[in-house]
């Protein structure tokens, strides 16, 4: 699969992503910038298992960007733009305590889960491998590990209240 | 691989551990699947959150120390009761200590009810013996041996004295009432075991002089089935008092079959369901008891069956349903003012006073009526100063009806029942032929060795139910 062919499919993919989220026209407007960014920073990239991961990333400081925007702009609450505080380049203090908030949360549900849970996210922290894994827990199946880390992480999300922002 | 099977690949996107092959495929599928997509794109955060190093360490850090913690000593409970398999397991656990405490909670019950049962089963009255089944097996083959026959006529010459009546003999019905229970046979001893041990004790001073008892009641039983056979043997010289088979003074007649017991016996209770030799040997040992203890109460002609008949209360008292039985018979005071038992024709001749005495076997009504010739039957007992028409007789006391004095033939129809009796008209006496169709009646005249002779007949209507009536016509020609 060339590279155009994966950017058309990642247009539609990205757009359609984006319109659950937010309106129409600012979904295309966001899918735009999202391609505009791949093809001029990373035109390099080329391979599906890069270029994939780097649009989802890509998208999501867009989406974000896009969030802090309308904020900005009072679009969600009428303020006097004089209200507002500078820009700041670093992340804000706001954005700092959310990532604190959403650490703690991610702590806590942790802490929450089951032996086997932890024991399967401890070794995918480590940077293990379902394969590896799959031997490091004695099991024949690596579908027995596929199965076992998606009902921990669905437990996990449940745990997080449904999202992980 | 199945939309579900790439589900099984978000997790190692998030913590990046996905193996070339595992990325690959889950990226052109996402290219392929909006959802699936969607679901990286949900996944980016954690993915974000999972690739800062300061977050990676601090999750990592809290993992390894729960682990320690897990090592080190067993789960708290109740970390191990949010897991559903210890959830399952207590609550499996509470179920069967609840079953358990049920279990013995109903067993304990059970045996409470079990002995409650059993102390009523001892207070109660025994079970009434099983009425004798109607004569439905066809008569033994007479080809049998003659000495099989007197072998088969042992058991009732040595049961009681020599009897006759029972007409409808042809048939013999066998001994087929089903035996009493265990719990039944058990009470009936704990009941009867004072009243069976005098009993034994009785036997036992029968005992005393055994060999002379046992050769009489053999030549008894020879003579009895001699004559049964028709086979011309002479009676035995050494028989000290033969005992005479006379045809009941009534008319009535009864019975349709041959019972294997006697109606005397029936009279008395004796039962005649059991089975085993041991029920069999006191049967004919309550059978045989009259007959020996007539002897020491030879000025009391009427007594000799005072054991029987005292047997007969106790038991009538505890089993109201038995066959319902009279005992009827005249009786002559002499000039020396001893009362001696007469036959109906001695009766009807003796120019002393005579007396009809009656006897039932359980607590029942009695009514007499005479009908002299054709006149219309009057009540002659009880008499009109009671102002009732039967009278209550308590069982194994005997009344005694004085005789009307009228010449000719007088015809005593005796009326005996378990509920009182109301006015009756004279259909309704010629009606008692009708009801008694279970009834059996035997003239006993038995004699003994101090010269007192018994000169009675039992009528018994082996109808168990409490409606049972029983009637008899006793004819006199004075």
């Amino acid at each position: 699969m060339d590279r155009d062919t994966i950017l058309k499919s990642l247009r539609e993919r990205i757009l359609a992503f984006a319109t659950l989220r937010v309106s129409r026209a600012q979904a295309e407007d966001l899918t735009q910038e999202v391609l505009v960014v791949l093809h001029e920073k990373y035109a390099r990239v080329t391979e599906l298992t890069e270029l994939v991961p780097l649009a989802f990333q890509v998208l999501r400081f867009k989406m974000l960007d896009a969030h802090r925007k309308s904020l900005r702009r009072g679009e969600y609450n009428q303020e006097s733009v004089e209200g507002l505080p500078l820009a700041d380049p670093g992340d804000d203090p706001a954005t700092q305590l959310d990532q604190k908030q959403r650490v703690d949360r991610l702590l806590a549900a942790m802490a929450q889960l089951g032996e086997r849970c932890r024991e399967l996210f401890k070794w995918k922290l480590e940077g293990k491998s379902f394969p590896e894994i799959q031997k490091l827990m004695g099991q024949t199946s690596i579908n027995t590990i596929y199965t076992w880390d998606l009902r921990c992480r669905k437990q996990l999300l449940s745990l997080m209240g449904g999202s992980w922002e | 691989m199945s939309e579900h099977d790439f589900e099984k690949l978000l997790g190692g996107f998030a913590a990046d551990t996905l193996t070339p092959e595992e990325k690959q495929t889950l990226y052109t599928a996402a290219l392929q699947d909006q959802q699936l997509f969607n679901a990286l794109a949900d996944e980016q955060a954690l993915k974000e959150l999972l690739s800062d190093p300061d977050v990676r360490r601090r999750l990592f850090a809290s993992l390894e120390q729960k682990s320690a913690s897990g090592v080190g000593g067993s789960l708290s409970w109740l970390d191990w009761l949010r897991r559903p398999a210890g959830l399952a397991f207590a609550g499996g656990l509470a179920a069967a200590a609840l079953a358990v405490v049920l279990g013995i909670r109903i067993y304990q019950d059970s045996l409470r009810q079990a002995a409650q049962s059993v102390a009523t089963e001892d207070a109660k009255p025994p079970s009434p013996p099983a009425p004798i089944p109607p004569a439905s097996q066809p008569p033994a083959p007479q080809t049998v041996e003659p000495q099989e026959k007197a072998k088969e006529n042992v058991a009732p010459a040595i049961d009681l004295p020599k009897k006759d009546v029972l007409i409808g003999k042809l048939a013999k019905p066998e001994r087929s009432a089903p035996p009493s229970s265990k719990k039944e046979r058990a009470s009936d001893v704990t009941r009867d075991s004072l009243k069976r041990r005098s009993e034994q004790d009785e036997v036992r001073r029968q005992a005393d002089a055994p060999v002379a008892a046992l050769s009489r009641s053999a030549e008894e039983v020879t003579s009895s089935a001699d004559q049964k056979l028709a086979v011309s043997s002479a009676p035995p010289a050494t028989a000290p008092e033969p005992k005479q088979i006379q045809t009941p003074a009534g008319g009535r007649v009864a019975a349709t079959a041959t019972p294997a017991l006697s109606v005397r016996a029936l009279f008395y209770g004796v039962e005649s369901g059991r089975a085993d030799t041991r029920s069999m040997a006191k049967e004919q040992e309550q059978a045989m008891k009259p007959l020996a203890e007539s002897a020491p109460q030879a000025n009391r002609p009427e007594r000799p069956l005072e054991g029987l008949s005292q047997l007969g209360k106790a038991a009538g008292t505890a089993a109201q349903l038995r066959p319902l039985g009279l005992r009827y018979s005249f009786v002559v005071r002499g000039t020396d003012g001893q009362e001696r038992e007469v036959d109906a024709a001695t009766a009807s001749k003796s120019v002393q006073p005579v007396f009809l005495t009656m006897e039932a076997n359980q607590d029942a009504y009695l009514q007499v009526w005479k009908t002299v010739g054709s006149s219309t039957p009057q009540l002659l007992w009880p008499e009109n100063e009671t102002g009732q028409f039967s009278l209550k007789m308590t069982a194994g006391q005997r009344q005694h009806i004085p005789l009307p004095m009228e010449s000719g033939p007088v015809t005593l129809t005796a009326h005996l029942s378990r509920i009182p009796t109301g006015s009756i008209t004279r259909q309704e006496t010629a009606m008692f032929d009708r009801l008694s169709s279970n009834q059996l009646q035997e003239s006993i005249t038995a004699s003994n060795r101090t010269g007192s002779q018994e000169h009675a007949t039992y009528v018994v209507n082996q109808d168990p139910s409490t409606t049972v009536q029983l009637a008899v016509d006793i004819t006199l020609s004075r």
